[in-house]
């Protein structure tokens, strides 16, 4: 009996000591390889950035008028194309605008420009939200709206840098139809094809067209909430609508998704929400027309696909061979 | 721009966080990698090189439009793979943070509480956020304190990029805790 009761407590810390060792391979050895594989980056939040500041033409930009595209080319023009951000636009933008009651509105036919400012340092939200180029930007663009008669739209706009309401740090401007946001996104991301660019970006985009986006969006955004009993902070973007099916995509403030809707009894009515292409058994389940459900904006997978759950793409019930 | 790391490759500064984060984990990974499945090339590989191999295949990707976060992913293993191994569908809402099983266990999870940071890069990591939505991103590469993911839509525009975010950050986004699941193609 003692015989056996010591191969026991042998096993067992045989066991035990498998199980440390398993245990430090697992939640130790990443750290303990990175640490030897990777060592500039790592600690270097906190290194002060060396950036040059912006040159601003000395001239006051006047708007030639409050529509968006005299707007955002007159604010373009005004930046000093030698300073060290680069550009992307003018061109076409998105606006996403909170109305007055507290929906979110957005429009895919706003005009604007990107600023890429090129990071040669890691840095987290407050330290890169203050960094010189960004402070610069968001420091000479606002009087240039309040000089030409804009004024702030506060529900639009950050409180502070520091504020996270928004996601991103936004000053918001508007006059009459015309609505402006210049959003700065504190996340480091890459820029282009080249994984080396890497940076942040401050976007200005403007747009007329709020009033209208929203009295088109409110039936699917009331739909989107119905039951919640609350106004949402997502936005809608209505893609496509086939008889009595809609598909749109859907927002919040990073990602998205789709939703696909119905009208039944003369308002609609959310069917699905998701994230690919659809499971087969959903089509089925809704009787959903080809043209709705193969418009996920997957270019890369046939329109005329669903899958089943494992993943599996087959040819669409409703829809001709894949 | 230039940036001082001791390891750039052909992708500069963040390529080079991939790839040492790949190289770094690669011991991790090597106790449990093989799952034979069939005699296929796919199967045959180590896991750090399926895990490479998915990595790389977001390359050509990189700045263009890949459209929906899932669907880009899917097509990301497909060409890894070489049409060998489909990831599974998201299963529906309130359960967006996870795939349905797969009955081919061609993708793994091994837990369902294992912590980002202890996830190698070639990981896909299936999200849901605080507003509600999910997402998928692939792990392209790692530090102590940072994950850069790289993944399509994120900024609502249905671009392919990579963008860095601290571990913490990652945390405070979530839905709920765990509300994330990390899977590794086998």
């Amino acid at each position: 009996m003692k015989k056996h009761k010591n191969i026991y407590i042998s096993i067992l810390i045989l066991a035990s000591s498998i199980a440390i060792m398993f245990f430090i391979v697992q939640f130790k050895g990443t750290d303990e390889a990175e640490k030897k594989h990777i060592s500039a980056p790592i600690t270097s939040f906190n290194e002060p950035f060396t950036t040059k500041k912006i040159i601003w033409d000395t001239k006051e930009p006047i708007f030639a008028s409050d529509k968006p595209d005299s707007v955002v080319r007159a604010i373009y023009d005004a930046i000093n194309p030698t300073s060290e951000i680069s550009f992307s636009g003018p061109s076409d933008a998105t606006l996403w605008w909170i109305t007055g009651d507290g929906w979110n509105t957005l429009d895919r036919s706003a005009v604007g420009f990107t600023i890429f400012i090129s990071f040669n340092t890691l840095c987290e939200r407050a330290v890169c939200i203050r960094h010189p180029t960004i402070q610069e930007v968001n420091r000479v663009i606002p009087p240039i709206f309040l000089q030409n008669s804009f004024t702030q739209n506060k529900l639009n706009s950050s409180s502070s840098e520091d504020d996270e309401t928004l996601y991103d740090y936004i000053l918001a401007f508007e006059k009459d139809d015309t609505k402006c946001t210049l959003i700065t996104n504190p996340e480091i991301t890459s820029h282009g094809t080249d994984f080396n660019n890497a940076g942040i970006r401050i976007m200005l985009a403007c747009s007329e067209n709020i009033n209208q986006r929203y009295r088109e969006q409110l039936p699917f955004l009331k739909a989107l909430y119905a039951g919640r009993g609350q106004v949402g902070y997502e936005v809608v973007d209505i893609r496509k609508t086939v008889g009595d099916f809609a598909l749109l995509g859907l927002g919040a403030r990073r990602t998205g998704a789709t939703g696909v809707f119905k009208k039944i009894d003369g308002s609609w009515q959310l069917l699905y929400v998701t994230q690919e292409q659809p499971l087969c058994s959903i089509i089925v389940k809704y009787d959903i027309p080809v043209e709705i459900y193969g418009s996920t904006e997957s270019q890369h997978i046939p329109s005329t696909a669903c899958f089943d759950k494992s993943g599996r793409m087959l040819a669409s019930p409703n829809g001709p061979p894949l | 721009m230039g940036i001082t790391v001791p390891d750039v490759n052909r992708r500069g500064f963040l390529g080079a966080i991939g790839k040492a984060a790949l190289i770094g984990s690669a011991a991790l990974l090597t106790p449990k990698v093989l799952h034979a499945h069939g005699s296929s090339w796919w199967h045959g590989l180590s896991q750090m090189s399926r895990n490479q191999a998915i990595v790389d295949a977001t390359a050509p990707w990189m700045g263009g439009y890949g459209g929906s976060c899932k669907d880009w992913a899917r097509t990301v293993v497909q060409t890894a793979s070489k049409y060998h191994v489909a990831i599974p569908s998201t299963k529906a809402a309130p359960d967006d943070y996870r795939w349905e099983y797969d009955p081919n266990r061609n993708v793994i999870t091994d837990s369902m509480c294992r912590l980002l940071e202890n996830a190698p890069t070639g990981w896909i990591v299936q999200m849901k956020l605080r507003s509600g939505m999910p997402h998928t991103a692939i792990i392209a590469g790692k530090m102590s304190q940072s994950v850069l993911f790289v993944d399509s839509n994120w900024d609502l525009d249905g671009r392919v990029q990579t963008h860095l975010m601290s571990y913490s950050d990652f945390y405070n986004k979530l839905w709920r805790t765990w509300s994330y699941t990390l899977y590794y193609v086998v």
